[in-house]
């Protein structure tokens, strides 16, 4: 069967070269490559660089200065999860959420991050953390705002023969995560809303909020974080509306748009009630408490 | 596992009957070595394509073979004009083998690719050139179809009963209940996908392929190809779950086909796409369904009317809406009852046999309306359901025929409303925390038919022949399709027989060995098979009376074996054919098979607790209890795996599933975008086994396994309306469908 070449460059200084080579022969570096199988593959694309087998690659998180962790993109993610070393709770969360034991095993915060999809699990986390991505390429190493990188559905703004290798996230004092998907594994979001915030007493200040799969990319949402400026029902209520101004959802196989609006208002009203959700329980623990 | 060498026959009833004895593959299945049908190979073997419709609805101007023929590897590529009968069945609107003149639906196979590997078979596939002139599209089963897609119209079927008076009676209810439901295409998705091998050798074609059918395949095989019947052997084990998806499948056909044709082996395997799109579906159906009480809660009148999507062409259409038809009332008494339905066509995906067969859709509308109604009342819904149950050996409201002594509807009821999800259902409503989850509980029930019905002559054959060296064999049917019934067959050889449990070997599914048993369908295996195999033992064991084999006696089995097989009396054979009902009641003597009215039914009442998220609309399961009437349970083990997986894909149906077209064309077409529920999806389920003994089933058992599919959706349905005070008409009960309803409720 024809198909593509597989290389798994072991250095990160020979990942970097062979994916300048590959992409000029129009290659495609995977991290994970959990989508592949589902997207099948361009019968064109005459290599795959997976970059998950570099044995200098850096730790899964490592706690810089200032308050940063800074986050492989190439580790699988549950060895995120599991690293001694702390991590915002949305990310957390986020993980906790994404796809199956099985896929978590494989699949990587770069390879998120670089498949651009609108429903993307990890990427809220990033942009309410204020993530920053370390880029490298044969012309050398560069940081970008997550913002920045996310250009619309399947599409990035890295460059040609660029590859992520770490996200740094900033500190902040509380945050979460919370998926809304049609089941309870391998589900695609049909909506999904991370939140930071720092709080004295009910007040809370530097709130972000990102939603997912109800804009072309995971967007912030300014005009919602304005209007949360506490945590009481009247005020998540007007935050709950105001969201609405921020998206801009569409109708497609998973959901309508009046939904998407809906449901997502539901998440922000969430945020005045602590869910099992938000903590990262997930059902299958709860399934083996219930009585 | 062993037991003593012989025993007496009377005195040791139930030693491996009653008993979860594993299946003799379990440690294969579980270990990944068993080798399926789709896993047979050969050297030398070639690979099967199938070129497929892209139109819903089109007429075939051309086919261009050249192309694909050209392609270096093809060996063979078959179009309509290459099968000598081109219909699977003797209907005329029974489905095309390949499709001629007309496609009728997305999918719908137009031609068959032979190759050396299989990457070619496929790009050959695609290289036929097929020139379609698309016609207007039956998008549903509504009365205003653009065309007819077959002479004399869209409509595959109609029956309509009456009993009682059913508008005088509702007329004078005191609560009258209207509710108009919709239940979806379900997939079945069997793990493993259609597929297997076949082999052309000495004139003679051999097919290793599921299916629940293996006679019916074979009849199709020879039909096709105008063989001899003695010429077709389908071998249709082991294979990955069916759930009536094998029951028509064209699979076998189209291997048989490809092997005749290129007098070559031939291995095809359909991808899960393909199955998706060209597989048959459970039918969506609309049932508008009115029930009348009095203010006490006896219940009037029943009146239910459904109408069907069958999709292009007759398979099990019509006799999905008989079962319909039947199960119309549930399991409940009334002097009033009335059905009226239609399965009509559409280019929607042929819609064919699956589990529970035409009873889940119209229970959801019944359940539901008498649900609503015991909340009208302000009565109990355990109670308004007891107060109206049919008895054993009671009249059947619809057709009046009696039903047998073994119903035990009531104890299904009352064990489910005993357990403590069901009594302590309001003060777990009141724990729930502030917040969107709101917490309810619902119950429902449901009856099914067993076998075929009466008056269809539904028969199940056995063999059996004993070796010289005191090994037994049997060979019985129906065909395992997944639910390990030779081993249950093996339960009731040993305990008929009392001899050895290890002496025993049933062989099932090969149609060249087992006698012609029918389908692995209507719950029939267990009762019907197993009952074959009780009768050939019985013949055998008394033989083994009259040589005074027992226990004790110092007359061993191996003597007698090697004097029977000595002397010609080492093989016997048994039939058992379906009793009909003792009494017709309303139905016409001469219309018995049309109507096909059951004596044994088998019964479930399941109890759901759950939690909805009124900000998002969706559902979280905590637990499913479920009562089961199988009779006695040969093997508890599976039987409760029967359960347990009825519930799982009730589940599936109720909040999931959910085969979706977009004029014609499927959207959902793979297991990505069309949910089943996974393994975190599904909640504890705690399966409860009711006490009973059908005295014509072997020792004491009836069918069960699709009774327990039919009373999930409407018990989550049910305690969403408990939780939520919206009562879900529709299925699947999506997250979407429950914010626009409870979203609903909030604005009135």
């Amino acid at each position: 069967m024809i198909g593509p070449t597989l290389s798994r460059p072991r250095l990160v200084r020979a990942a970097t070269t062979q994916l300048a080579d590959a992409l000029c022969a129009r290659g495609r570096p995977v991290a994970g490559a959990t989508d592949l199988l589902i997207h099948g593959l361009d019968t064109a694309t005459p290599e795959l660089v997976d970059l998950t087998a570099m044995s200098d690659a850096r730790p899964p998180v490592e706690q810089l200065s200032g308050g940063v962790t800074r986050v492989s993109a190439t580790a699988p993610i549950s060895a995120i999860a599991r690293a001694p070393v702390p991590i915002p709770a949305a990310l957390a969360q986020a993980i906790a959420q994404f796809a199956s034991p099985q896929i978590r095993n494989r699949a990587t915060l770069g390879g998120n991050i670089a498949n651009a999809s609108p429903a993307a699990d990890l990427v809220p986390p990033l942009v309410v953390t204020d993530a920053v991505l370390g880029l490298r390429s044969a012309d050398g190493a560069r940081s970008v705002p997550i913002s920045d990188v996310l250009a619309g559905p399947g599409r990035t703004t890295l460059r040609a023969g660029e590859w992520i290798d770490y996200v740094d996230l900033h500190p902040v004092e509380h945050s979460g995560f919370r998926k809304l998907g049609y089941r309870r594994a391998l589900a695609i979001a049909v909506v999904s809303l991370a939140w930071s915030w720092s709080a004295t007493g009910t007040r809370l200040r530097d709130v972000r909020l990102a939603a997912g799969a109800v804009a072309p990319t995971v967007v912030r949402c300014p005009h919602a974080e304005a209007a949360l400026t506490e945590l009481t029902p009247a005020v998540v209520a007007t935050a709950a509306t105001a969201i609405h101004q921020d998206i801009a959802p569409i109708d497609d196989l998973r959901a309508h748009a009046w939904y998407r609006r809906d449901a997502l208002s539901g998440l922000v009203r969430e945020l005045a009630a602590p869910t099992e959700e938000q903590t990262g329980t997930q059902l299958s623990e709860r399934n083996t408490t219930a009585s | 596992m062993t037991w003593p060498a012989t025993r007496p026959g009377a005195a040791v009833r139930s030693s491996a009957v009653g008993r979860s004895l594993p299946s003799e593959d379990s440690a294969a299945i579980v270990s990944g070595a068993l080798e399926y049908v789709t896993d047979r190979q050969v050297d030398g073997m070639l690979h099967g394509a199938v070129h497929r419709s892209p139109h819903p609805h089109a007429r075939i101007v051309d086919v261009d073979t050249s192309r694909a023929a050209a392609e270096p590897g093809v060996v063979a590529v078959l179009t309509a004009s290459d099968v000598p009968f081109n219909r699977l069945g003797s209907d005329p609107h029974n489905p095309p083998v390949l499709a001629g003149d007309v496609v009728r639906q997305v999918g719908e196979a137009v031609a068959l690719i032979a190759a050396v590997d299989f990457p070619t078979a496929r790009r050959a596939a695609a290289l036929v050139d097929v020139t379609y002139e698309p016609l207007p599209v039956v998008t549903g089963a509504d009365a205003d179809a653009p065309t007819s897609l077959h002479p004399g119209g869209n409509v595959a079927g109609t029956i309509a009963f009456e009993s009682g008076d059913v508008e005088a009676a509702l007329a004078d209810s005191a609560v009258v209940v209207d509710v108009d439901t919709t239940t979806s295409a379900q997939e079945h998705v069997a793990i493993e996908t259609p597929g297997g091998m076949a082999e052309w050798d000495l004139g003679k074609i051999t097919v290793w392929c599921g299916s629940q059918n293996p006679g019916l395949h074979r009849r199709f095989i020879a039909q096709a190809l105008q063989l001899p019947l003695d010429d077709v052997r389908l071998v249709s084990n082991p294979v990955g779950g069916a759930f009536g998806s094998r029951n028509d499948d064209p699979a076998p056909v189209y291997l048989a086909l490809l092997a005749w044709s290129t007098k070559r082996p031939i291995h095809l395997h359909l991808s899960r796409t393909e199955t998706i799109i060209a597989g048959p579906k459970r039918h969506p159906y609309r049932t508008r369904v009115r029930v009348g009480f009095d203010r006490s809660g006896s219940l009037r009148a029943i009146d239910s009317h459904a109408v069907a999507d069958t999709g292009p062409y007759v398979t099990a259409g019509r006799n999905v809406l008989k079962t319909s038809a039947e199960l119309s009332s549930g399991p409940y008494a009334t002097a009033n009852a009335r059905f009226d339905g239609t399965v009509r066509y559409s280019n929607n995906a042929n819609a064919g046999a699956f589990r529970g067969f035409g009873v889940p859709q119209v229970a959801f509308g019944l359940e539901t309306a008498i649900s609503a109604a015991a909340a009208e009342l302000g009565l109990d819904p355990v109670d308004v359901r007891r107060r109206n149950l049919l008895r054993p050996g009671g009249r059947h409201s619809l057709y009046g025929h009696t039903v047998s002594r073994s119903l035990r509807a009531l104890e299904t009821l009352d064990a489910a409303a005993a357990h403590p999800w069901w009594h302590e259902r309001d003060a777990w409503a009141a724990e729930s925390t502030p917040g969107p989850w709101r917490r309810g509980t619902g119950i429902a029930m449901a009856m099914k038919g067993v076998g075929m019905g009466s008056g269809k002559g539904d028969t199940a054959r056995a063999r059996l022949i004993v070796s010289a060296n005191g090994e037994v064999n049997i060979w019985a049917g129906p065909n395992h399709t997944g639910q390990a019934i030779a081993t249950a067959y093996r339960q009731v050889a040993a305990d008929t027989l009392a001899i050895d449990y290890d002496r025993i070997h049933v062989h099932v599914g090969d149609s060249e060995l087992v006698p012609e048993s029918g389908a692995t369908a209507a719950s029939r295996s267990m009762y019907a098979g197993g009952s074959a195999v009780q009768l050939v033992c019985r013949k055998l064991r008394a033989v083994l009376d009259e040589s005074a084999v027992v226990e004790g006696s110092g007359v061993s089995f191996d003597d007698v074996a090697a004097r029977l097989v000595a002397t010609g009396r080492a093989e016997y054979d048994a039939e058992f054919v379906l009793p009909d009902v003792e009494d017709i009641g309303r139905i016409p003597a001469d219309s018995l098979a049309d109507y096909a009215p059951h004596a044994v039914y088998g019964c479930s009442t399941q109890v759901v607790r759950l939690e909805v998220n009124v900000y998002t609309g969706e559902v979280r399961l905590h637990g499913v209890v479920c009562a089961v009437d199988a009779g006695v349970a040969v093997n508890p083990g599976t039987t409760v795996g029967q359960a347990e997986g009825g519930v799982a894909q009730g589940i599936g149906f109720a909040l999931f599933e959910e085969y979706r077209l977009d004029d014609g064309v499927p959207v959902t077409t793979s297991l990505e975008n069309y949910l089943i529920p996974t393994a975190v999806d599904v909640p504890p389920i705690e399966t409860i086994l009711v006490s009973g003994h059908e005295e014509t089933g072997p020792f004491g058992a009836k069918g069960m396994s699709e009774v327990v599919v039919v009373p999930t959706a409407p018990a989550i349905a049910a305690a969403i309306g408990t939780a939520t005070g919206f009562w879900p008409r529709q299925l699947p009960m999506t997250p979407e469908r429950l914010r626009a309803g409870l979203a609903a409720l909030e604005a009135a």
